[in-house]
This record gives C-alpha cells, sequence and structure tokens, in this order.
C-alpha cells in the first residue's frame, strides 16, 4: 500500500512556478486519465488552485507504483516543461505525511489566509471530479472522505474560520453585516476605482447588493468599472446627491484632500434624516472627514480601523491553531490505524485460515485412529488443539500489530507473507 | 403533580438559564448552549403547569385573575419569546437582557402572592377581560421593546467604536433591533391605550370613576405621552430611526413601570388590597390581608 502526493504551494513556490504547473479542471481530468494509461493500478487526484498544486496518487499494491522521479516526469511534461526546472519547486509527501498534508490543507490550515473557507469546496470538486473520471479508488476515496470529515470537525470544534483576517471580509462580513439585517434593498455608491473597493463589491455582490451606483472624477473610467457591476456611473457632481440615497458608501479614491468635509457632509445628513449609513473609507489619505464618524446613524470606517480589526482576529486564529492541530494529528493517527488494519487484514485472515486447515488435517488424522473416543476426550482434545493453534498465533500478530503501529508497516507484513507463503 | 411545582423551581430553572448566558461571554461550549437551553424549557414547563394549577385550584374569573398572575403570564410570554429566539438565533444574547425581566417579575409575583384576586364583579366583563389582556400584552411588548432598544444601543455603541463582536457576545443587527423597535413602539402604544380605554369603560359601567386615584392620572400620563411619543415618531422623521426609536422605547418603560409601580404598591384601588377593600370588593377565599407573601416553597 502507498500514499504518495507531488506539488507546489505559495511555502514553496512562486507566483510565475504555481502557474505554470496549474491544471484548469479540464486539464486535470486529461492528466489523470492519462495517468491511469501509464499506471493503470494507481489512483489519483489532482487538486489545483490558485494557490497550490497538487497531485495525489495512491495504490494497493507498491510493486506497481510509480516512483517520484517518474511522478515529476509526468507532470513536467504534461505542462511542457523540462523535468529539472520544475524538480526543486516540487514537494513531495509520502505515507503518513500525505494524510498529514491533506487533512491540513482541507482543514485550511495550510493556506495563504488561513481559515478561508473556499478550500474544502475546492478539495470536494477534486475528489469528485477524479471519482467522476473513475480515477479515484478505494485508498484516496478513504483518504478524501476522511479529509472531509476533519475538516468539518476543525471548522466545528473551532474558532478558526470564524475570525475573518481579510479587510474586505472583515469590512462586510463583520461590520455591514452588524449594522443590516439584508443587502438586496440596499444601494450601494463607489466613490473611485481602487482595487480594494472592487474586492469588497464582490462581497457585497455575494451578500446579496443588486443596487450599485459609481461615481468618479474620471466618467469614462467610473463606466468601465459600473459595468463590471452592472451599475450606473455617475458624473462628480452627482456626489451629494447619490451619498443622500446610499446605506453602504466605498470609497477608495486617491485624492490627496478629503473629498467629504464635515461642513460638506451636514448638508447630507440632513437630507438622511439619520438613516443608517456605512462608509468604508479605504483611501489613504483618508477621503471623508473622520469627524463625520460623530454624527448620529453614521459608521465611518478607515483602513486602519478594518486593519485592526484583522490583526486582532489573526491573532485570535492563532489562539485556536494548536487545538485545530491536535484535532489533524488525532485524525491522522487513527486514519493510519484503520488503514494499516485494513492492510493486515486479508493477511492475518489468510494466516488464520491456514493454521486451522493444518488443525482440521491433523484432527481428522488422529480421531481416525481413535475410533473408541469418549466423546468428552475428543472434545477436550480439539479444544487443546485450538488454543495450541492460538498460542502459537499471537505473538507474530501481536508483532504485526505493534510493526503497523509503529508506522513503518510493510517489512514484517511482507516476512510473515513470506514465511507462511500466505500468497493470492 | 402540580401542587408540588413552586415558584422557586421555575425561578431557579431560569436564574441558572441567565447564569449559563452570561457565562457564554467566556466560554464556548456546545453543552452549555444545550444545557441554557434545557433548563429554560424546563422553567418554561414548570411555569406553565404552576399557571394550570392555579386556574384549577384558586380560580376566580377570567383569564388573569389576580397580579400574582398577571405578572407571572407577562413573564411567561416573555421566556416562551427567548426560548423561540434560542431555537430561531442560537447565537444571540437575548437571554442576557431579557431573563433578568423576566426573573424581575417572578419576584414581583412572589410579593404579590397574598394580595387579593381581582373583582369577580369586574375581570369576567368583556371590559375587565380586554382591560387586562391588552395590558398584558402591550406590557410584554414594552419589555421587549426596551430589551431590543438596549441592544440597539450597545450594538450602535460597539460600531461607532469599531469593536468585533464576540463569539460569546452577539447582537441582532442595527437594522433588525431598530425595526423591531419601531414594532414594538406602535403595538404597545395602541395595546396599552387600548387596555387604558377598556379600564375607564369598565369603571364608566360601574358608575365609579375614581378620578383621584394616582394610577387613573399616571395611566392618563404614560396614554398621554404615548400618543405623544408616537406623533413624534410620524411627524419628525429622524425620530424613525434607530436611536431615536430606542430612548422613545426605553422612556415608554420607564413611564410603564413608574405606573405599575403605583398600581402594585401605590395607594390605589388596583394596588394590593388592605383588609377593608378587599371585604369590600371580593369576598373571595384568598382577600385575607395577609402580611407578607407565603414561602417560596408553599
Amino acid at each position: 500500500m502507498k500514499l504518495h502526493m507531488i506539488g507546489c504551494s505559495h511555502h514553496n513556490a512562486n507566483v510565475e512556478v504555481r502557474e505554470r504547473l496549474a491544471f484548469t479542471p479540464e486539464q486535470a481530468r486529461k492528466a489523470m486519465l492519462m495517468l491511469r494509461e501509464h499506471f493503470p493500478d494507481t489512483e489519483s487526484v489532482i487538486l489545483s488552485t490558485c494557490n497550490r498544486t497538487e497531485l495525489y496518487t495512491a495504490s494497493v499494491d507498491p510493486t506497481r507504483f510509480p516512483s517520484h522521479h517518474e511522478m515529476v516526469d509526468f507532470l513536467a511534461q504534461f505542462h511542457q516543461l523540462e523535468s529539472e526546472a520544475i524538480f526543486d519547486n516540487v514537494l513531495e509527501r509520502t505515507g503518513e505525511d500525505v494524510v498529514r498534508h491533506l487533512f491540513t490543507v482541507a482543514a485550511s490550515l495550510d493556506s495563504m489566509v488561513v481559515g478561508e473557507a473556499q478550500i474544502l469546496s475546492q478539495v470536494k470538486q477534486a475528489y469528485e471530479m477524479a471519482t467522476d473520471a473513475d480515477c479515484a479508488g478505494t485508498l484516496t476515496h478513504s483518504i478524501f472522505q476522511a479529509a472531509i470529515h476533519v475538516a468539518k470537525r476543525v471548522h466545528n470544534e473551532t474558532n478558526i474560520h470564524q475570525k475573518r483576517v481579510s479587510i474586505p471580509s472583515v469590512a462586510v462580513g463583520e461590520f455591514a453585516s452588524s449594522i443590516f439585517d439584508r443587502f438586496d434593498d440596499k444601494k450601494v455608491l463607489i466613490i473611485g476605482a481602487g482595487e480594494m473597493g472592487e474586492e469588497t463589491l464582490n462581497y457585497l455582490r455575494d451578500m446579496g447588493v443588486r443596487d450599485f451606483s459609481v461615481v468618479n472624477r474620471n466618467l469614462e473610467r467610473g463606466q468601465k468599472l459600473a459595468e463590471a457591476f452592472n451599475a450606473e456611473a455617475f458624473p462628480w457632481t452627482e456626489l451629494v446627491r447619490q451619498l443622500v440615497r446610499a446605506d453602504v458608501v466605498i470609497s477608495t479614491t486617491g485624492a490627496t484632500e478629503p473629498i467629504m468635509t464635515y461642513d460638506q457632509f451636514l448638508e447630507v445628513e440632513t437630507k438622511r434624516f439619520q438613516k443608517a449609513m456605512f462608509i468604508l473609507d479605504l483611501a489613504i489619505p483618508r477621503d471623508f472627514d473622520p469627524k463625520i464618524g460623530t454624527c448620529v446613524g453614521v459608521y465611518l470606517f478607515s483602513i486602519d480601523d478594518l486593519q485592526k480589526a484583522c490583526e486582532k482576529n489573526r491573532k485570535a486564529r492563532e489562539l485556536e491553531w494548536p487545538k485545530a492541530e491536535k484535532i489533524v494529528e488525532v485524525e491522522t493517527s487513527k486514519f493510519m490505524a484503520d488503514l494499516h488494519h485494513r492492510a493486515t487484514g486479508p493477511t492475518i485472515k489468510r494466516l488464520k485460515q491456514a493454521a486451522d486447515e493444518i488443525k482440521q488435517d491433523e484432527l481428522r488424522r488422529l480421531m481416525n485412529k481413535m475410533t473408541d473416543l469418549d466423546p468428552k476426550v475428543q472434545n477436550e482434545i480439539e479444544r487443546s488443539f485450538d488454543r495450541l493453534v492460538n498460542k502459537l498465533l499471537h505473538p507474530p500478530l501481536e508483532s504485526l500489530r505493534d510493526d503497523m503501529e509503529s508506522g513503518a508497516p510493510g517489512g514484517l507484513l511482507d516476512a510473515l507473507k513470506r514465511l507462511f507463503r500466505l500468497y493470492d | 403533580m402540580l401542587s408540588g411545582i413552586t415558584l422557586l423551581i421555575f425561578a431557579a430553572s431560569y436564574a441558572i438559564t441567565l447564569g449559563l448566558e452570561i457565562a457564554r461571554i467566556f466560554v464556548r461550549a456546545r453543552s452549555r448552549a444545550v444545557l441554557s437551553l434545557g433548563f429554560a424549557v424546563l422553567g418554561l414547563a414548570a411555569h406553565t403547569f404552576y399557571l394550570v394549577g392555579e386556574q384549577q385550584g384558586v380560580i376566580q374569573s377570567g383569564p388573569i385573575s389576580s397580579w400574582h398572575q398577571w405578572c407571572l403570564m407577562a413573564a411567561w410570554v416573555l421566556v416562551s419569546l427567548y426560548v423561540i429566539a434560542a431555537f430561531s438565533q442560537p447565537g444571540t444574547s437575548l437571554g442576557l437582557f431579557l431573563l433578568p425581566l423576566v426573573l424581575l417579575l417572578v419576584g414581583v409575583a412572589y410579593l404579590m402572592d397574598r394580595v387579593a384576586p381581582f373583582s369577580t364583579t369586574t375581570s369576567a366583563e368583556t371590559w375587565g377581560v380586554i382591560h387586562g389582556t391588552a395590558l398584558l400584552a402591550g406590557t410584554v411588548i414594552v419589555m421587549l421593546g426596551f430589551v431590543t432598544g438596549i441592544m440597539y444601543l450597545i450594538q450602535s455603541y460597539r460600531l461607532k467604536h469599531k469593536m468585533l463582536s464576540t463569539e460569546g457576545f452577539k447582537l441582532p443587527s442595527l437594522e433588525w433591533l431598530e425595526m423591531t423597535n419601531r414594532r414594538a413602539l406602535v403595538i404597545s402604544t395602541c395595546l396599552l391605550a387600548g387596555g387604558l380605554f377598556a379600564g375607564i369603560l369598565l369603571k364608566l359601567n360601574h358608575n365609579s370613576f375614581p378620578w383621584t386615584d394616582p394610577v387613573i392620572w399616571s395611566s392618563a400620563i404614560l396614554f398621554s405621552w404615548l400618543v405623544a411619543a408616537m406623533i413624534f415618531e410620524l411627524v419628525y422623521r429622524p425620530a424613525r430611526r434607530g436611536q431615536k426609536v430606542a430612548y422613545l422605547t426605553m422612556a415608554n418603560f420607564m413611564f410603564l413601570a413608574l405606573v405599575l409601580g403605583l398600581i402594585l404598591f401605590g395607594p390605589s384601588q388596583h394596588a394590593r388590597n388592605s383588609e377593608t377593600t378587599t371585604e369590600k370588593d371580593d369576598t373571595s377565599e384568598v382577600s385575607q390581608g395577609v402580611d407578607s407573601p407565603r414561602s417560596l416553597f408553599q
């Protein structure tokens, strides 16, 4: 039985390398099918996200398993690259380390943003694709199903996923959600066309916002952004009118002076009748005078406020890390013990069967010679034979179990098979 | 079986639930949530049996026959709301705000334990039933508005100071709290006004309108306040917004608490009946002019 993984992630490869080794879903499917063609007894699953590309392989029969070099060659050839060019960037895991690694990845402990929820669905998609392509087998089924279970345990038993750590997610998930109950009836105003604003808009769109409007000094640029979000673009002169109707404001201009002073905002405030307003000032220097935050119903957050909140959450996640790691460790040990048990099961069964057959033969021979034997004595002889077989088998089976649990399986199992000629 | 259920049983259940709700701030465990809800449900069941038992044993007339029962009914409704909220929104710390009011009502019910039931002649009348029920429902909604008002102010303070919510202390969104507050303000005003008018009609039917009774004039002030608050809310648009609605609902609660205080403890016909008034209004076996409430265990 062999488990193997090669791949690269943000930990060991830069973005250029990751881009070259990444698989689209179609490519991943094609690669798995090709791998099956080259190595028919090998199961495979390809996990490819923007931060990692990992090729998991497994086989019940270790003699028919591709070597590390063969796997790297396959990966390089598929992407039409030289093996040497990627060899140093390819990470390798074998045996128990593969299990631990996949559990860590699925639980989002190995992600760039620890605790992000997307990775679990990506692991599920990769596994489903392998299953659909008929490239997954007994071992990959077990390990991926266990990984999904571990990820759920970490999610349920720790707070690691609940603490948001990116600025847009904190802004929308923590603060905007504390102000508004629903977002499908909210009006969002974007001032400027900064990258961070765009990311925040994506979060808001996921929350159900439909009404977006953009105000930009350069109307043409504003219209470009508006197109992406099915929004309406307005000239700069419309700023006050749009502020009056907005519920959420995201400001990311490159202005060197505030675009809205407190005195200017008073006009907006009068027309809004203290309706709740969430202002995300993501610009540096700030677009909104901080004093605006004192107005009733106005909740003004600058990038510094959000960064502080992110930092706090990051620290809270770190506190949860040991708890999550412990779950991964416990589950890895449990999985490996179960896997070894399953691996030794057939051999032990065959050994017991062989011993039983010998016992039955010898008993039959003995009983044929002693025809007038008292049934009580006959029964006693049978029980003695049973005890003898059990006592003889107990030490080797115990040693086998210890060997499996010690994490260095294979040697003793093979020895046992060879000693007792337990072949299929 | 019902005779074995005492005020202490469900008061203790609610106190434990409150303790577990406070523990939520420091401890994150599923067992805590299960225990908290379990004690609340157990307390509510005991509370229900207690009320049913009282109706069976000391039944006077109408659904709410004494101040003791009136307070317990109000507490029962609030706990039911808490249990519903705990099932539908288990992450919210509503219990932290609602349960102290429940315990307060149970405490007042304990103090009102030996106060004579309402007059059988009036409480059975349609106006009497409307009077009692509308005031009970109005009181509960005012209390709910008070609780959501406080929650609104805390949530608003947290957001103004850019504080992240913690796992153990989560509040609903400002929008939800504002909406609940507004509804509480309107509904409670209608119910309390309806209850007060039903009370006036009840007294007029009996040709005995005690104008000098502090409860009557304090109720008139309460009614005037409610109408003024409603008009203020309708005319002045910012008054429909969160913080101001929260202040209005809290002011409603203060006025109501004042009126209830006068009713329950003041020199009024509504108040704890002295021996003379008891004899005059009521011939029931309960009206014995007892000096102190009975033990919690009785």
